[in-house]
């Protein structure tokens, strides 16, 4: 069964789904299958689930967050453990396409039944299988609401972590060709994604200049 | 320290009597001898012409110490810069003046024709240093200075003898002379803020959190880690006033940096926690302390902004996707998760309605919801984004949606209780409710109206579709 999304009908279809993932296709104009859909949303909520929600996150998050404090034996190991900490992130980073909502829409009480409005408790739908779309509505928003809230989480933490290994970076390396020649070993062995690996080469071009005393 | 000759030594009782019969003989001529000290102009003094052998006493004569090294603060410009926290001149060089300043006076007995010399080595002495002048408003280093900030650092200069050599007093270290240049401490904060954080010591404190600026802000949400750094200073030990959890936790109590995260719940609007830093003055080596006053926030209110509308032409039924925030808007809430609940809760003591379940109350066109309950409660996380009015933005949406039957006039209500906890901790109540309304003006002008924490739109029933 393809879903086709139309703008003009994307309330009936939302709520006949009962689904607020749903709008998001909406909004873009495409159309996905449900076994894609159901796919994409099983492989957001098994992030949420293999990570135990977000405050399985903490104390990852606290760990990360001392980099700056720990005491490495050389300034490679360092920039090692940094690279890491990314790889690491990017590798969890997932992008969440659906829209997850803190109350969703049921669908109608049944054919031609009442429309009642968003955050009404399961038990107030009476026909059988209008219910049952909408538990199961919500159980999938609940699920995609822990990966979203996850992935926050996550994005929080990349923004920190990066903005420290900025400032690391900036301060602990030089434009001299050695700490360059460092850098891109450390870079091309860890397993950063093209985008990240990217954003820290840009890094580079403001290194103090050659010459300098390295820290 | 003056030093007489031997040879003065060996003749005081020569040197005695002559005085006492100058003072006798021609008293107004010995008044007429003057001793003038001499300060600095490296002359002599005057010779007083005597013929009865009564000795001559001239006046001092050398040169007052002059300065070898400049008085200087280095850097004396210091910007907060981008993504470094600004730090105040660590290199501090005091003036030091010429250690040798040799002052004689000869004193000659025209009798004889011998002479003794006195001499005395004039030093200046450098003490109290410190900074004054501050730049208005200030009268001491600020905490937080906005635009520029100027002080001027100075010593206070004694002389060994200030008949010979006056003491210089305050000396300032200043650009309008050759010992120095001024200090000069202006912002230059890239990241827009234009707030230079100052602390006598360099101890620098940032908020994990990139936002709201700036980062060295002294107000934090719940849960929200600082980082605590005090460069160049051995031996650093982080206190934090209260040890049982409720002023947050310290990552560790030693070294240079630590990292204090906020406790996840605040007793009053007004709690402060402060972690102090001990250590042993680096110039004076006294024991020392430095602390940093935060106040933390807890989440007081939600608000929602419009994202998007939904409306079928030719009925009631509109509805609003909403951003959420958690607000205040001046503090970062990433570490908490909220939700709206079924019921409403408890008090202690109990009161009225106290969990009873959260139900719509509808009328008109809306009556089919009212007493209908609400009850999907959602725990949802915020992000790192803070909008400068509306708070730290939600990782998820609200939908709202309202629908009546028919064209019909009503209007729909609910005040939803919220809770919201930190980090993982106990839920703690909103003191509001989200409160979500609807209306329907029925014909003729088939107004509908929906809101929900501040997110509101409205349109005619009649308006065309939306999207």
């Amino acid at each position: 069964m393809t879903i086709k999304i139309r703008t003009t009908v994307t309330l009936i279809i939302f709520h006949a789904l009962g689904m607020v993932a749903v709008f998001a296709q909406s909004t873009n104009g495409t159309s996905e299958s449900a076994i894609e859909y159901t796919s994409r949303v099983k492989q957001e909520c098994a992030f949420a689930e293999t990570n135990k929600a977000m405050d399985s996150l903490l104390p990852i998050s606290v760990d990360l967050n001392n980099i700056e404090r720990v005491k490495f034996n050389d300034r490679a190991s360092k920039t090692e453990f940094y690279l890491g900490a990314l790889a690491w992130i990017d590798e969890n980073t997932i992008v969440i396409t659906n829209v997850y909502s803190w109350n969703i829409v049921p669908p109608p009480d049944g054919e031609h039944g009442p429309q009642y409005s968003s955050g009404v408790a399961a038990s107030t739908l009476k026909d059988p299988v209008a219910r049952a779309k909408y538990e199961a509505a919500l159980k999938v928003n609940s699920e995609g609401i822990k990966a979203t809230n996850f992935q926050a989480r996550l994005g929080g933490l990349n923004e920190q972590i990066s903005f420290s290994f900025e400032n690391y970076l900036t301060d602990a390396y030089t434009a001299s060709s050695k700490d360059k020649t460092e850098l891109e070993e450390l870079l091309n062995k860890a397993k950063l994604t093209p985008k990240r690996k990217a954003s820290i080469e840009k890094l580079e071009t403001s290194l103090r200049g050659a010459g300098k005393a390295e820290k | 320290m003056k030093n007489t000759s031997k040879y003065l030594q060996r003749n005081i009782s020569l040197f005695a009597f002559f005085s006492l019969l100058a003072l006798f003989l021609s008293g107004s001529l010995f008044f007429s001898i003057s001793i003038k000290a001499q300060q600095g102009d490296g002359g002599g003094g005057a010779n007083i012409e005597n013929t009865n052998c009564t000795p001559v006493t001239n006046g001092w004569y050398g040169t007052c110490p002059t300065i070898i090294t400049n008085f200087s603060v280095s850097p004396p410009i210091v910007y907060d810069r981008w993504k470094t926290a600004p730090t105040m001149p660590t290199n501090i060089i005091l003036p030091v003046y010429s250690p040798t300043n040799l002052f004689t006076q000869v004193i000659t007995f025209p009798c004889t024709g011998e002479a003794v010399t006195n001499t005395e080595n004039v030093t200046y002495s450098v003490s109290g240093f410190g900074w004054t002048n501050f730049s208005a408003p200030y009268t001491n280093f600020p905490a937080v200075v906005t635009n520029s900030f100027t002080a001027q650092a100075y010593v206070v200069v004694k002389s060994s003898d200030t008949n010979l050599c006056p003491s210089p007093g305050v000396v300032f270290c200043s650009g309008d002379d050759a010992m120095s240049t001024s200090a000069t401490f202006a912002a230059n904060d890239a990241s827009g803020s234009g707030v230079t954080t100052w602390d006598p010591y360099g101890l620098q404190h940032q908020c994990r959190n990139i936002q709201p600026s700036p980062r060295s802000r002294t107000t934090v949400g719940v849960g929200e880690p600082v980082t605590l750094t005090l460069h160049n200073i051995p031996n650093v030990t982080w206190i934090l006033d209260v040890t049982d959890g409720s002023h947050g936790t310290l990552d560790t109590t030693s070294g240079n940096t630590t990292t204090w995260t906020a406790p996840n719940y605040a007793v009053n609007n007004s709690m402060t926690c402060t972690v102090t830093a001990q250590f042993n003055d680096p110039n004076t080596g006294a024991p020392t302390t430095d602390p940093v006053v935060f106040t933390v926030l807890n989440p007081m209110v939600v608000n929602m902004t419009k994202k998007a509308i939904f409306h079928t032409s030719g009925s009631t039924t509109l509805e609003m996707i909403c951003n959420i925030y958690i607000a205040p808007a001046n503090v970062n809430f990433l570490a908490v998760v909220t939700e709206e609940e079924d019921h409403y809760p408890y008090h202690l003591p109990m009161q009225p309605g106290d969990g009873t379940p959260v139900a719509f109350m509808g009328s008109g066109c809306y009556s089919g919801n009212n007493g209908q309950i609400h009850g999907t409660p959602t725990e949802v996380g915020c992000t790192s984004t803070v909008d400068a009015t509306s708070g730290t933005l939600c990782a998820s949406t609200d939908d709202c949606l309202h629908q009546g039957s028919g064209l019909t006039a009503g209007s729909i209500g609910i005040s939803i209780p919220c809770q919201w906890k930190c980090n993982g901790s106990a839920w703690n109540q909103f003191p509001g409710y989200s409160i979500q309304l609807g209306s329907s003006d029925g014909p003729p002008g088939y107004g509908l109206v929906i809101s929900k924490c501040g997110a509101n739109y409205s349109c005619k029933a009649t308006d065309p579709t939306v999207p």
